[in-house]
């Protein structure tokens, strides 16, 4: 029944955003007079969308009770809706509304696990994998064989490291119930240790079983389109970002993508075009710091400037709404002239949760900063489950080349390159010359 | 009036719930991306494996008609995104013919798409180049091919393929649908025939009037928020399906070399629907793509089982699980939430038995012995319905009752007419107003009087219906039976139906 109703409705993903959020920028502060060009530039009339189906339940539910829900299982649908659009609009206002809900649904009902399963999911939004970790298995001991709760443990586990726990956490969720769910989280699994091959097949399946339209298959669709790219497939990784774009319009991932693409072929104007729409429609930090890498690419360092710049509003907004942020603000420090500080988030960040992905923001900051020594360790528990990230093994490749291990220097630098000569604009010319530079030794 | 309602505001909380599904499922989170770690959505409609009902029936010429359909409320003008079967799921229809509710034989379809540049356009979002006119048209640039392979045991046979026939685009692609339908039957190696691709949505209910606090709307002015009467509205008129559908010997069915006597425990068979995805390997062991082994993610036999029957935080767990572990599921067959609701929210009906409803269990679950009774004229119990004492959601057919030919109901049983749901369940089968009627104890005077105080025949219980008391379109008839889909350039959503739903009997 869904099908119908989402494949209407869509993604109308945040026209809406752009102002909620900037209205937030400003409220709060963060948006000083140095970012009001890229917040002039992003300015997009937020009236112009039609509400979506979680606004109207949120205004129903709202306007018919308003506080007066004392339903447990009411409270749960209502922070669920909220964390719903909260995804629509990019507006992380909505967790603290989810949260609320859920505390009071549980208040109520201590055991309700629509209200669990919407904390642990809050709780991965806000990047609180430990917590997500606890909610999630309080909530699978009450219901053990709804699958999307071994998603949030799964997730959880990943983010902390706990590679191992993860892999039998996500074979019984898929055991239970293969689906677009559990097979993307399979892919994921795959790409993690290094089996990109493996990674698109489970992301096709996951693909399939989407249904015709709804934004959760464009989703996963665009994971595809991702791991084609990482491959160095261009040709297919468009034609699945067109799909994409076909079966939902302007839909911003695949926009992204489009811009990656372009942006491996060189086609850096038409990049920056790319990625300015998908920033103007949701400023994800992901989105506004490879438009700033862009535009460093082609030489246009001011405007370059005024990204980085709405970078860390957009970062400071999140953290105030209790998003930690510390492994991407760590990573955009050490690439844009802050190691210090990059060093000081990465290591707190890996402290708490010990992922790959840690790893490589502490090893990519404490090189920044110039030791060597310690970011070689962190740079090869970063690589430790055989990481198939051109990125993290360009990082990895630096790092080595300057402890002095060519060897191992030149495998991490040619693999990322063998993956995909293409990856990045910005930094895949560098890993090149680092290839040139280590071999001509 | 239940303690439930003493606050006005208060709404029942099992219809909350059966909401909450809905919205839980249409809406809830994706992925929620506050920044770039990866967070995949959580839960995920499967339409594609979605069955959505199960139909059996005795046909003329000794033969067994069985249509699974999957793939709900698909809009006719859902282009570019038409529909599809998967060739990742495997779809099976299961027969139980031994009363252990386990499969004896099976169909399984299995199916494989291509896709062909334009000769025009080269690589398009187009479904054809020029008008099609028959199944497998060359000018058809996405196609469908499927195999059928009969299991008994641990044989399996491929019995025939076939070709899916096109969505019903319209006037320019599909001009003449009859003849595409005609060349997309396909004959079985063993004496049957096998169809699959889109049709009408043979189901009919008022889905949009149920679903708003359990109403029906011709009775709006019995309910506790009264409204005017209307006649009801089909709410999946105009929508298509994709069936899998064979006609079969009876003999295939029963594993029997006659078809058996009325009375006998071999003319007996249960019968259930499945969709499953493959297995996998989170760490691959070099297992190759598209093999199996498989996970089941949906089951079907009795209509609105899980909508109506089981708890919300059992719908996932019911879906996976075997018929033959049902057991566990009883209670909510013999306590049915739905008797509740409408006790308080119909006050002018005289109230059902809300627990100890061993007449469902018996009727949805094991299936019936008519005992001796002046009905039927039997002065032995007779085997009906029933498939053994082992508790299962199958849909059970007496193949021995031959085709209704005349006094035809479509209320079935309830109607006194012994070859419609629960024997089996026809096309034509009201089993809304069928299933509403049994579980407030509006039994009828056919059943009550072959069963007793267990099938109570309570005024006007019996006279309750959605008002929808037919399908929108007509069925043909011949195989497949089922309507020829909506066309995407011209259908209507929505007909309406009557203010009187069938008189009881």
């Amino acid at each position: 029944m869904n099908t119908i109703s989402t494949r209407t409705s869509g993604l109308l993903i945040g026209l809406l955003l752009t102002g909620l959020v900037l209205a937030a920028l400003v409220a709060s502060g963060v948006i000083g007079p140095d970012a009001s060009l890229a917040r002039d530039r992003l300015a997009v009339a937020a009236s112009s969308r039609a509400p979506s189906e979680a606004e109207q339940y949120v205004a129903n539910t709202t306007g018919e009770v308003s506080d007066g829900i004392n339903d447990a299982e009411d409270l749960a649908i209502l922070g669920l809706t909220e964390l719903q659009l909260a995804r629509e609009t990019a507006d992380p206002a909505h967790y603290a509304r989810a949260e609320d809900a859920f505390n009071r649904s549980l208040e109520i009902d201590a055991e309700n696990v629509d209200a669990l399963i919407g904390q642990g999911t809050l709780a991965l939004a806000r990047h609180e994998f430990a917590d997500a970790l606890e909610i999630g298995q309080r909530a699978v001991a009450l219901r053990p064989s709804t699958a999307r709760i071994y998603g949030i443990i799964g997730d959880a586990q990943v983010e902390l490291g706990r590679y191992d726990d993860a892999l039998a956490t996500i074979q019984q969720m898929v055991d239970l119930r293969p689906d677009l769910a559990s097979y993307s989280r399979v892919s994921y699994l795959r790409e993690l240790h290094g089996d990109l091959p493996g990674a698109i097949e489970a992301m096709e399946l996951a693909v399939d079983a989407g249904g015709p339209a709804p934004e959760n298959t464009e989703y996963v669709r665009v994971q595809l389109g991702n791991l084609q790219f990482a491959i160095g497939d261009l040709a297919e990784a468009e034609r699945t970002y067109r799909t994409s774009l076909a079966r939902l319009p302007g839909y911003v991932y695949a926009t992204a993508g489009m811009a990656r693409i372009r942006a491996a072929e060189g086609h850096l104007d038409d990049a920056i075009q790319l990625y300015e729409e998908a920033a103007a429609q949701i400023p994800l930090p992901e989105f506004v710091v490879a438009l700033g890498e862009t535009y460093e690419a082609a030489g246009r360092l001011d405007e370059a400037q005024d990204q980085y710049a709405l970078v860390e509003a957009i970062q400071a907004l999140l953290e105030a709404n209790g998003v930690q942020t510390d492994i991407e603000l760590a990573s955009y420090f050490a690439d844009h002239g802050d190691p210090a500080r990059a060093v000081d988030l990465a290591r707190a960040a890996y402290d708490r949760t010990p992922s790959v992905r840690a790893a490589d923001a502490l090893a990519w900051a404490l090189f920044a900063d110039g030791d060597v020594a310690e970011a070689f360790t962190y740079a090869d528990a970063a690589v430790a489950l055989g990481s198939a990230d051109s990125r993290v093994l360009y990082h990895a490749g630096l790092i080595a080349e300057a402890a002095g291990n060519v060897e191992l220097a030149t495998a991490r630098l040619s693999r990322s390159l063998d993956l995909n000569p293409a990856f990045s604009p910005l930094y895949a010319p560098r890993a090149a010359a680092a290839l040139e530079r280590i071999t001509d030794d | 009036m239940t303690p439930a309602f003493a606050g006005s505001s208060r709404r029942p909380y099992l219809i909350i719930a059966a909401t909450a599904a809905l919205i839980l499922s249409a809406l809830i989170p994706s992925a929620l991306d506050g920044s770039s770690h990866r967070e995949a959505p959580l839960i995920a409609a499967d339409p594609t494996a979605d069955n959505t009902d199960l139909y059996a029936w005795r046909t003329d010429g000794d033969t067994v008609t069985i249509a699974a359909n999957y793939i709900p409320l698909q809009e006719p003008a859902g282009g570019p995104n038409f529909s599809n079967f998967s060739d990742n799921v495997l779809y099976e229809i299961k027969v139980d013919n031994s009363g252990d509710a386990r499969s004896n034989v099976s169909y399984q379809f299995r199916f494989q798409t291509t896709f062909t540049d334009s000769d025009l356009f080269g690589e398009t979002y187009l479904y054809n180049d020029f008008p099609l006119e028959t199944t497998g048209d060359p000018d058809q640039l996405y196609t469908q091919t499927y195999t059928v392979t009969r299991v008994a045991g641990k044989t399996s046979t491929v019995v025939g393929s076939g070709v899916v026939p096109p969505t019903n685009i319209g006037p320019r692609s599909t001009p003449n649908y009859a003849p595409i339908r005609e060349t997309a039957i396909t004959s079985l190696s063993n004496g049957g025939k096998a169809f699959a691709g889109p049709r009408d949505d043979a189901f009919f209910v008022d889905l949009g009037s149920i679903f708003d606090l359990g109403g029906l709307r011709p009775f709006n002015g019995a309910h506790l928020l009264p409204l005017a009467a209307e006649p009801g509205v089909d709410g999946v008129g105009g929508f298509n399906v994709h069936t899998i559908s064979i006609q079969v010997p009876i003999t295939d069915l029963t594993g029997t070399t006659t078809v058996p006597e009325l009375g006998t425990q071999d003319a007996v068979i249960g019968i259930w629907a499945t969709a499953s995805r493959q297995k996998v390997t989170v760490l691959q062991d070099g297992q190759a793509k598209g093999s199996g082994p498989w996970t089941q993610v949906s089951r079907l036999g009795n209509p609105l089982i899980n909508e109506v029957v089981i708890p919300l935080d059992l719908k996932d767990s019911w879906n996976f699980s075997a018929p033959e572990k049902d057991s566990r599921f009883v209670e909510y067959y013999r306590n049915p939430s739905l008797a509740r609701i409408v006790n308080a929210i119909y006050p002018p009906l005289v109230n059902a038995r809300e627990s100890g409803r061993d007449d469902l269990v018996a009727i949805l679950l094991t299936g019936l012995t008519v005992p001796p009774n002046d009905v039927l004229g039997n002065t032995e119990p007779l085997i009906f319905t029933q498939t053994g004492t082992v508790l299962a959601d199958m849909l059970r057919l007496n193949v021995a009752v031959p085709p209704c030919s005349s006094s035809c109901s479509t209320l079935g049983v309830m109607g006194g007419d012994l070859a419609g749901f629960p024997n089996g369940r026809r096309l034509t089968d009201d089993v809304t107003d069928i299933e509403i009627r049994a579980i407030i104890d509006g039994y009828g005077s056919v059943i009550n009087g072959i069963f007793g105080d267990l099938t109570p025949n309570n005024s006007p219980n019996n006279a309750v219906g959605d008002g929808v008391n037919e399908n929108d379109v007509p069925f043909l008839s011949t195989f497949p039976f089922q309507a020829d889909p909506h066309s995407g350039y011209s259908h209507q959503h929505h007909a309406v139906g009557t203010l009187t739903p069938p008189e009881p009997v």
